[in-house]
């Protein structure tokens, strides 16, 4: 039993360093293209760009209280307030009717521009901007986004209350597409375990065999184990791997990396490993072999990898408590 | 909407192109660059003022707007809707000064499936000719439509009507129907030096659609009918290089000796330097002089030159060709004035 545990802690020491190079690496791919932003831009224009209307998701996108929040003219942004997107939906909507009239003037030879008017009281938010919504929404040709509007628009007889619907809409929705996203990732964190597994030779397989033939690896690495687990309990505790700084990111691939170099891990590439494995002359056919045989072990990783350096770790401190716990044989 | 935003390492890329100098071949990154910066992915209002950039020393410049409805070229849907787009032209329009530099075109196309007939054709267009400032219409045919399609009857008879300008596409390009050709309707006037309805491909049947022999039939209904056939056919028909041998070009220049209501503009074709001569002898000749309009096709063109330099050199060129007139101010300012007039608009 306590063999069992010692290999179960440093498998998981094993890929929690590992996890956490490929965690950095997917955080920092998916600043580069600006994932979080493309997905929230996508999750927007699945529901307000209404083709048998117009698309009101680039309308909320060039609204200036979202165009504000763009890093660059050629970016989404990667977060939108609730209040921020009830402000810019029901300004939207309660113009979309209102085009404003350009006539030529045949005496000036110059247009004139006559700006639409709004509905009750312009100063206060009162219910002439309800009033003048609702006439944005009868206005519509009927399509479901008319419907989920006038559904929205339920109830509501003040600013403050139409406001209040729209902003729990849009939490409501937020949090079914955190869902998706969160799949999307783990299909990105499996692509980078792959590529990890495969440039670092990370075989679960022939990980979970070394450690239970090597006893003195096995034991360094539970030691090792031991301490970073007193040594990081804190870190993790507090903070949710997302959200973890680039900088921040960045040190600890770092470090991991460094750790790695220094423990003596069942890892990399080594001709030695690779030949003479199989009872077949010649050194191409071993290495050919002996890599066909060790792609359920790659991908099994790729796997492992995926499931998170934090829930690693949780792992690693769960075990280390029932290790502490079983009594030594008397 | 935003190209750019989608793929954020294009955008890096092509910002990074567009600073490092690689000598020879800097030019034509630098264009292609800025092509890409320019179209993929700004809005409408961004686009003009980077093209307003280039005339801010000119005094009252204005633009002719072209939009475009590509929905029904088989091609898919596009990112944001017709509607979407004049909307928000007219509300950028709205705004400064644009009101009166901005002289946008509507873009007309039979086949949307809610124009049922020419009558609803012509009720959804006259609002944004009486409300929203529009004052041309613009037409494609490459993209799967001929330009005497029966359902634009009467806004042609509207037009004429009103003197309301029509600016149809007239060149062969890559912008052309891209849906199935199988049972494709014959037209209703088939012109067999014109119309070969056994070509199966959208890129070579656009030709079909497109050619200047297709208006003889619209002016014999609407003879005084104000059209412009845009880009003169193109350069390879000005400099007859290309496989109709100048037969676009000698077709639109007879429509305008025979009707003095019929226009033609050099937008993209004036990139090319070889038809300097041709467009200028055309300038100098009081048969066709009054009724060649500038043009550079901004932002399309820019692949190919800067706007700037497209101006410059055509003007440069025009104004050596004469000493009583200057023959840009004739083809730039004169004449799109008289083309414009109408009862929505003058100048």
């Amino acid at each position: 039993m306590p063999v069992l545990v010692d290999v179960i802690i440093s498998f998981a020491l094993i890929f929690l360093l590992f996890s956490i190079l490929v965690s950095g690496m997917a955080e920092l791919w998916q600043l580069i293209i600006r994932k979080r932003a493309l997905f929230l831009h996508d999750a927007i224009n699945d529901v307000f760009n209404d083709h048998l209307n117009k698309n009101y998701a680039h309308l909320i996108y060039t609204h200036p209280l979202v165009d504000r929040l763009k890093e660059k003219d050629t970016t989404y942004p990667h977060y939108i307030a609730s209040g921020t997107f009830a402000d810019a939906l029901i300004d939207i909507i309660r113009n979309d009717h209102k085009l404003p009239e350009i006539k030529f003037n045949h005496e000036r030879k110059a247009y004139d521009v006559t700006h639409a008017s709004y509905s009750g009281d312009v100063q206060k938010a009162g219910d002439g901007i309800v009033k003048d919504f609702n006439e944005g929404i009868h206005a519509m040709a009927e399509s479901d986004l008319k419907q989920l509007l006038r559904t929205v628009a339920f109830g509501a007889d003040d600013y403050a209350s139409l406001k209040r619907n729209v902003v729990q809409w849009f939490n409501d929705y937020m949090s079914a597409t955190s869902t998706w996203y969160k799949r999307g990732m783990t299909k990105m964190l499996f692509g980078f375990g792959l590529i990890v597994a495969l440039v670092f030779n990370v075989n679960a397989v022939h990980i979970v065999k070394e450690l239970y033939d090597q006893k003195v690896m096995r034991d360094e690495l539970v030691s090792y184990a031991k301490e970073y687990v007193a040594k990081n309990k804190e870190f993790y505790d507090g903070q949710k791997m997302q959200n973890i700084p680039i900088d921040l990111q960045v040190q600890r691939i770092q470090e991991a990396y460094k750790e790695s170099r220094a423990l003596n891990l069942p890892v990399g590439w080594r001709l030695k490993d690779m030949t003479n494995k199989f009872d077949i002359p010649g050194m191409t056919t071993d290495i050919i072999l002996y890599l066909l045989m060790s792609i359920p072990g790659w991908l099994i990783a790729a796997a492992a990898l995926s499931y998170g350096a934090d829930n690693w770790f949780n792992i690693l401190s769960r075990f280390i408590n029932i290790r502490t716990s079983i009594k030594p044989k008397e | 909407m935003n190209f750019m935003s989608r793929y954020p390492i294009a955008a890096s890329l092509s910002r990074f192109f567009a600073r490092v100098r690689f000598g020879a071949i800097d030019s034509q990154l630098e264009r292609v660059t800025k092509f890409a910066s320019i179209g993929l992915g700004t809005s409408q209002e961004t686009i003009f003022n980077t093209l307003e950039e280039y005339y801010n020393s000119w005094g009252d410049v204005r633009f002719v707007i072209l939009t475009m409805d590509m929905e029904q070229m088989g091609a898919g849907k596009p990112m944001g809707n017709y509607r979407t787009q004049l909307e928000e032209l007219v509300r950028i329009r709205a705004r400064g000064h644009y009101a009166n530099k901005l002289l946008p075109f509507l873009f007309v196309d039979p086949r949307r499936p809610e124009f049922v007939n020419g009558k609803v054709l012509l009720e959804w267009v006259k609002p944004w000719f009486e409300r929203y400032g529009f004052c041309g219409i613009k037409m494609y045919p490459a993209l799967g439509y001929y330009p005497f399609d029966e359902k634009l009857d009467d806004l042609y008879d509207w037009a004429e009507a009103e003197q309301v300008p029509i600016l149809y596409h007239c060149i062969q390009g890559v912008i052309h129907y891209r849906g199935s050709l199988n049972g494709y309707p014959k037209p209703r006037h088939f012109i067999p030096e014109v119309h070969n309805l056994n070509l199966k491909e959208g890129k070579a049947y656009q030709a079909n659609f497109t050619h200047p022999l297709n208006y003889h039939k619209v002016l014999e209904r609407n003879p005084r009918l104000k059209i412009c056939l845009a880009h003169y056919g193109g350069e390879e028909e000005l400099t007859r290089r290309g496989p109709n041998k100048g037969a676009w070009y000698d077709a639109i220049r007879n429509l305008m000796v025979n009707y003095k209501n019929v226009y033609t503009d050099i937008s993209f074709t004036l990139h090319d330097q070889s038809t300097f001569p041709i467009i200028a002898k055309d300038m100098k000749d009081p048969a066709v002089q009054q009724q060649v309009l500038f043009g550079t096709d901004y932002y399309v063109v820019q692949k190919d030159k800067d706007e700037g330099d497209l101006r410059d050199e055509l003007r440069a060129f025009l104004n050596a060709q004469s000493e009583e007139k200057n023959l840009f101010d004739v083809m730039a300012s004169e004449n799109p004035k008289a083309f414009l007039r109408s009862s929505f608009y003058s100048a």
